[in-house]
């Protein structure tokens, strides 16, 4: 969790409006993606680390990396395009305990898989830590990794099954900016699509409990806070795979986490109804926002914490 | 997206069905009296961990570090990881089979394109929303009780799809009063989608509280382990009531072992057997109408990698348990294990579809129409058939 935390903070965060390609280094050189997906235990079975230790490579960030963060998985790369990243890839690690600055990004050479190599058809001299470089150079810039980022964003700002349209104008855009993301904001942002008034997109788990929770005050131990999102089956920065959390509304919307949303609204406005103005809230948050009727039935709650209840537990809050 | 369950509820009343509370049907689930549990081992468990073929003259030297030294014997080929030896029981009794190399039509070593072709049955990696055990409950046509139960989290695909499906995790907070749901109900028809779901988890929610009893009221689901203990149990105890589903899925997680896999492993194995074992004792008497198959999208590499475990491989091994289960066999067209027998020199090499072990369970153990799962259940695969031999008719 904590590595995957810092990942976000580290390399997510501060280069979300700059170019993909940057992101996709930062990514990928940041310790906490190097530890979740083996790279720092990987080594050539040629290099002098391979050779004494008979140990070898791990294919698992060289996959990941063309099927999730970059081309999609069937987007002209097999099996041989993995082992032969995944030997570029040999020696991107991090510093241990006893060695300089341990815990950041360290080429280990000795580590490094010794030759040619040859990804999706190009051969790539031996250059140590460059090569894995040029090859992220390469994903970056890939048309799939255009037409998969763009649909990927509209996905998520926009709504489950985005505008054909406004993802082809993303994809140009992509390809026009060599992959500027702040070009990419701007798109989605003057797109019709962004201002109807309809909420298309279901919040998910994390969203949900701490939007209720921000609401009601944050008087909620965090402990707490990390317990309830578990048993919503989204504890925090632990995705279940490399391929993070899913994006349609069926995922979020279902019954037995309508039930979950449902009981957790309730706790949140037993013990949040007493110390907040409730109708100074429900209009500052839901008038001119929500339907007539979901303000008429909060109106016409038995009780302050019973209207709060309600409002937590609206289809308004339960939507972005 | 709208289930026919979910239109189906959205008409009717939810204050009628949490108001009996407890409801007690005076007709059983009337379909079918036969129970079919899907395991899924998330992550690619290592087939020839779990059961490592010993007696193939390959095994130990390919296997290296890795070649399991105290095994269980089966029969004069496999054995049984000694992490699963709470299932030899089980096996002596003839109420555990394996199959071994056995796979998906999946070849890219991807997760979840696997996963999704394990779920969905089909042939291809698709994007198709429903998974091949909810059309197979299909079958049974429109019965007033869900027959699919999924014990997790979240839906997963092998059971999502038009036909109605129970989800079951443990609860956390206190059930809200009948006159709120009520309210929020009425306050949510703005919102079908939302409005549908709290409706049908009102129901499942009351329904599983009556089955549950005290399993429901005592949380022992303390960390991933206990969870998944709870999670069988609490599945067994739901097959086993006559109004109860009939068709589950749980999940257990764990298995990309990419490093340190036996440490791992002896964590994960023991917990398997005592999950399934807890599946078991809660199905109490319907376990002799109960197959058990338990899963994993692919397998790993045959020799270990340089970090003390596998990589992504092809073929795996699948247990096959329940009292309808023709046992004590290990189902295997075995491919060997030296280098040149293997799947691009490196994986078990894929021999049994895993679908003609679900068709066989399928046809001869819920005796659904062999015509209805090629067309229905498993389009486009006339040329997988039905394991012979592997549950009791």
């Amino acid at each position: 969790m904590g590595m995957a935390a810092g990942h976000e903070r580290e390399a997510i965060r501060p280069n979300i409006t700059g170019s993909f390609r940057d992101l996709l280094h930062a990514s990928t050189r940041h310790p906490g993606m190097l530890f979740y997906l083996d790279n720092h235990l990987s080594m050539g079975e040629r290099s002098s680390a391979g050779v004494y230790s008979g140990r070898g490579l791990n294919e698992n960030l060289a996959r990941e990396l063309m099927e999730l963060h970059t081309l999609g998985v069937d987007q002209g790369y097999n099996q041989d395009d993995v082992r032969n990243l995944a030997k570029m890839l040999t020696g991107w690690t991090f510093s241990r305990n006893g060695e300089p600055a341990p815990g950041q990004f360290f080429f280990r050479d000795t580590y490094h898989e010794p030759g040619v190599k040859t990804l999706m058809g190009q051969d790539y001299p031996d250059q140590g830590e460059a090569e894995a470089a040029q090859a992220l150079d390469r994903l970056a810039q890939a048309p799939a990794t255009a037409r998969r980022v763009a649909f990927k964003l509209a996905r998520h700002f926009i709504a489950d099954e985005p505008p054909p349209a406004l993802v082809a104008q993303l994809t140009g855009v992509f390809q026009d900016t060599a992959g500027d993301l702040t070009p990419q904001a701007h798109t989605l942002v003057d797109h019709p699509a962004s201002w109807e008034p309809k909420l298309q997109k279901a919040k998910s788990h994390q969203e949900y409990v701490v939007g209720v929770a921000r609401l009601a005050g944050g008087a909620l131990p965090v402990a707490t806070l990390l317990e309830v999102m578990e048993n919503f089956g989204q504890a925090p920065f632990m995705a279940p795979s490399p391929a993070g959390w899913p994006e349609v509304s069926a995922a979020w919307i279902a019954p037995d986490s309508a039930m979950r949303r449902a009981r957790f609204a309730l706790a949140m406005a037993d013990q949040a109804a007493d110390r907040l103005d409730v109708p100074a809230l429900i209009a500052e948050t839901m008038d001119g926002f929500a339907p007539a009727t979901t303000l008429q039935a909060l109106r016409d709650a038995a009780s302050p914490q019973e209207a709060l209840a309600l409002a937590f537990a609206s289809p308004t809050m339960q939507r972005r | 997206m709208l289930s026919r369950r979910t239109i189906l509820k959205a008409g009717s009343s939810m204050a009628a069905m949490a108001m009996a509370g407890a409801p007690s049907f005076a007709w059983a689930n009337g379909d079918t009296d036969r129970r079919f549990v899907m395991v899924i081992l998330r992550g690619a468990a290592d087939g020839l961990a779990l059961v490592p073929a010993i007696g193939d003259p390959n095994y130990a030297p390919q296997r290296g570090k890795l070649a399991e030294q105290n095994p269980i014997p089966l029969d004069t080929t496999f054995g049984l990881n000694p992490g699963l030896a709470e299932l030899e029981p089980l096996w002596r009794d003839g109420q555990l089979a394996v199959i071994h190399a056995t796979h998906t039509s999946h070849r890219a070593r991807s997760h979840f394109d696997a996963q999704n072709m394990l779920e969905s049955g089909l042939n291809k990696p698709s994007s198709i929303t429903d998974g091949w055990m909810n059309r197979a409950i299909g079958y049974f046509g429109q019965p007033k009780i869900n027959l699919g139960l999924a014990a997790g989290h979240q839906l997963p695909l092998i059971l999502s799809g038009p036909a109605p499906v129970t989800v079951w995790a443990p609860r956390l907070l206190h059930n809200p009063e009948l006159a709120f749901l009520q309210k929020l109900e009425a306050m949510s028809a703005v919102d079908p989608q939302i409005r549908a779901a709290l409706a049908e988890g009102a129901a499942d929610d009351a329904r599983q509280r009556s089955m549950l009893g005290d399993m429901e009221a005592s949380r022992a689901g303390v960390g991933r382990y206990g969870l998944n203990l709870q999670l069988a149990a609490a599945t067994g105890r739901l097959l086993a009531a006559d109004d109860g589903a009939r068709f589950a899925s749980f999940d257990l997680g764990g298995w990309d072992t990419h490093g340190s896999q036996t440490i791992v492993l002896s964590y994960l194995l023991p917990n398997l057997a005592k999950s399934l074992l807890a599946l078991k004792d809660n199905l109490g008497p319907a376990w002799a109408k109960t197959v058990v198959l338990v899963v994993s999208e692919f397998g790993r590499t045959v020799a270990p990698n340089g970090t003390d475990g596998t990589d992504h491989g092809e073929a795996g091994v699948a247990l096959v348990l329940g009292g309808a289960v023709k046992g004590g066999q290990v189902i295997s067209d075995w491919p060997g294990l030296a280098t040149a027998q293997l799947y691009e020199q490196r994986d078990l090499r894929p021999t049994t579809d895993i679908r003609t072990a679900f068709k066989s369970v399928m046809v001869g153990h819920l005796g659904i129409d062999e015509a209805f799962v090629e067309a229905k259940v498993f389009p486009g695969t006339p040329d997988i058939r039905p394991l012979d031999g592997l549950v009791r008719a």
